[in-house]
């Protein structure tokens, strides 16, 4: 099933009916919300209605009776709570059945719960103590579930403030928390079915001066720069720079729009002692004096990144207001006066959230800064050719396996420039495509003198008789134009090929955003047109593979 | 009278948050002569009176209680009209200082 079109089922033991009108009231939440009858969560779990996702909110009595039990100070052994928590797991998995994604909550307690008191976390019997151990059990049988998340409701319930649980709506309606805390867990529900269906922001494009670092280094000079040191702003900027960091370690690509010499920014960012991010951290920056919006435009061009993809950041509310009206797709949040505040907003940011983080997206950053090292070959180098010979491409296919079903799923949902169809699917609904015997899967890497791109592509395959059809056909941004499409058509043919077929289809399905992928096939691929969208190639004749590029299949994929 | 204001206020911001969960034709304005008693549902009301206790408590510091109003007509007692509910939060909010 894809997950485009979104049934949200809410099943909750407590009145979910102002969570369901939220969600209803929410256009950009883009689901169809269903509720279930409060108070039967196991019966929701076991037999629930046709549905393309799932929100389970739970408070923890409610799935475990031994639990409840401990809330009243009976004595209660953990292993027969864990066994409860075992069988609310055992729901959600009678669940995926008909659902085929499951967001979960964790378990949370009001904040005037206090339990056994001083003794609550040393005590076996204490309250917090064992609720720890239930949210690390759910969450331990729930980690290799494919697409099955645990929600953080704890960050609901803090971030609503002590009004967050309601006694007084309980007993009224049975609604245990107050319209704030439910924002909270609509706003990540969405943010999970977002990032699910692709939408995660993979760009941040910051501002340098008092956002970055304090004061104008233009007017200042480096060395007198707010940052580091001993002063609460200097420190709250370092922190900033930080965080961005942390950000960039699983994945998200960092890059600059300031106004300013690009030579005395640099400057500041190579000589800084306390400076945390340098310039090997970003990926690339336009530092002058002409409008960001156009820079930042450039920026999300060069990097191959939607503006859709992309976050701004500045302290300046006229650069911020004029960048939300020129670039209306690029997330340009509202930013605190005070530098102090720069950690929390943009932590508290949910536009990245993500159903994967591989090894792929934490080097993505590094790709980034060694594709611009391969540019300034192709800067030094009189042709295409010459510079494409010079960059020893290697490009290995293999067919998909567990340890990179994963990183697959989520090229094939992220990826809309170079992609057949566009289609989109969970990771379980892909496994099962793959385990059809007459579907092929294979995964790409492509690696150069300068780096390693990682997982980059797909081509998926169905050969029926004597016809084959390109399923999927998809390749990062990152790797466009080097000829890699070439070699992934090479690996299609020579697999129909290899299995009888006379002819190999492509069936264009075009989206706003493919046309990259219909000038390939229209232009370069060599494949006969049947109509604007259809392209055959005759498996009688061999699909040439680009003589710079070094093939490497593995011995499975045929 | 004193109270007026901060009744007022209450009642506009319970409105705003009711309104976050109802469908847009169903929105209720802030004017005093906004219909309430007959036209919002049981679980409509309910909100809007939690919702006006809490920001009474949030905002003023008071502690009202508004739950006897469930039990009444909603068509003839104070949740007739948005005037006539900010009227009765203002007195409980005088009677809750005195």
């Amino acid at each position: 099933m894809t997950v485009s079109a979104q049934r949200l089922l809410l099943v909750a033991d407590f009145n979910a009916s102002n969570l369901q009108a939220l969600f209803a009231n929410d256009a950009s939440a883009g689901v169809t919300p269903v509720g279930t009858s409060f108070g039967s969560v196991f019966q929701s779990l076991l037999a629930p209605p046709p549905a393309d996702a799932a929100f389970v909110w739970t408070r923890p009595e409610a799935v475990s009776p031994g639990f409840a039990a401990l809330l009243g100070n009976e004595r209660v052994p953990l292993a027969t709570i864990l066994a409860e928590v075992d069988a609310f797991v055992e729901a959600i998995d009678g669940a995926r059945a008909t659902v085929p994604l499951m967001l979960v909550s964790s378990w949370t307690l009001p904040w005037y719960q206090r339990g056994l008191g001083m003794l609550d976390l040393k005590s076996e019997q204490g309250v917090a103590r064992t609720l720890l151990a239930m949210n690390g059990r759910l969450a331990d049988r729930l980690a290799d579930r494919k697409d099955v998340y645990l929600l953080d409701a704890s960050r609901w319930a803090r971030a609503a403030g002590p009004r967050g649980d309601s006694p007084a709506s309980w007993y009224a309606a049975k609604l245990p928390y107050t319209p704030d805390a439910l924002k909270l867990a609509v706003a990540d529900v969405k943010a999970a079915l977002r990032g699910i269906k692709g939408g995660a922001r993979k760009l941040v494009v910051v501002d340098l001066d008092d956002t970055l670092w304090g004061g104008i280094v233009g007017d200042a000079g480096w060395e007198n720069l707010a940052l580091g040191g001993h002063d609460p702003k200097g420190e709250a900027h370092q922190d900033f720079q930080r965080a961005l960091k942390a950000l960039s370690r699983r994945g998200i690509v960092l890059a600059i729009a300031s106004k300013n010499d690009e030579a005395v920014a640099m400057e500041a960012i190579r000589s800084h002692p306390e400076m945390v991010l340098r310039e090997g951290d970003f990926a690339a920056w336009r530092i002058n004096w002409r409008d960001k919006a156009s820079n930042i435009v450039e920026i999300a061009e060069e990097l191959n990144l939607g503006l859709q993809h992309t976050v701004f950041l500045d302290d300046n509310p006229m650069e911020r207001g004029r960048v939300r009206e020129t670039l209306p797709d690029v997330l340009v949040p509202e930013w605190p006066t005070d530098p102090r505040g720069y950690v929390a907003a943009l932590q508290a940011l949910d536009c990245f959230d993500a159903p994967a983080i591989t090894d792929e997206d934490r080097a993505r950053g590094a790709m980034y800064v060694a594709e611009r090292e391969r540019q300034a070959v192709r800067l030094s180098v009189q042709s295409v050719e010459e510079w494409l010979a010079a960059l020893g491409l290697v490009v290995r296919a293999e067919p998909v396996r567990p340890a990179t079903l994963t990183r697959a799923t989520q090229l094939l949902n992220k990826t809309n420039q170079m992609n057949l169809t566009g289609r989109r699917l969970t990771e379980t609904a892909l496994s099962e495509w793959v385990a059809a015997p007459e579907n092929a899967l294979w995964t790409v890497t492509v690696s150069d003198r300068f780096g390693d791109a990682g997982l980059t592509g797909l081509i998926g395959v169905t050969v029926l008789q004597s016809q084959a059809s390109i399923v999927d056909f998809v390749l990062s941004c990152r790797v466009f134009g080097r000829q890699v499409e070439e070699a992934m058509v090479h690996v299609a043919a020579s697999h129909a090929r290899a299995k009888g077929a006379e002819v190999l289809r492509a069936t264009l399905v075009p989206t706003a955003k493919n046309k990259p992928t219909l000038e390939f096939l229209r232009d370069r691929s060599g494949f006969a047109s049947d109509g604007a969208e259809e392209y055959r190639w005759d498996c009688r004749m061999n699909y040439p593979l680009p003589s710079h590029v070094t093939l490497e299949v593995s011995e499975t994929a045929e | 009278m004193p109270y007026t204001e901060p009744a007022l206020r209450a009642m506009h911001k319970a409105i705003a948050e009711l309104n976050d969960l109802l469908p847009a034709p169903e929105r209720l304005s802030t004017a005093g002569d906004t219909v309430l008693g007959g036209r919002l549902d049981s679980l409509g009301v309910v909100n809007l009176l939690l919702a006006l206790e809490r920001i009474v408590e949030e905002n003023e510091g008071v502690t009202v209680s508004l739950m006897d109003l469930l039990e009444v007509d909603p068509t003839t007692s104070a949740l007739a009209t948005v005037e006539r509910l900010t009227a009765l939060v203002r007195d409980r909010m005088q009677a809750a200082r005195s």
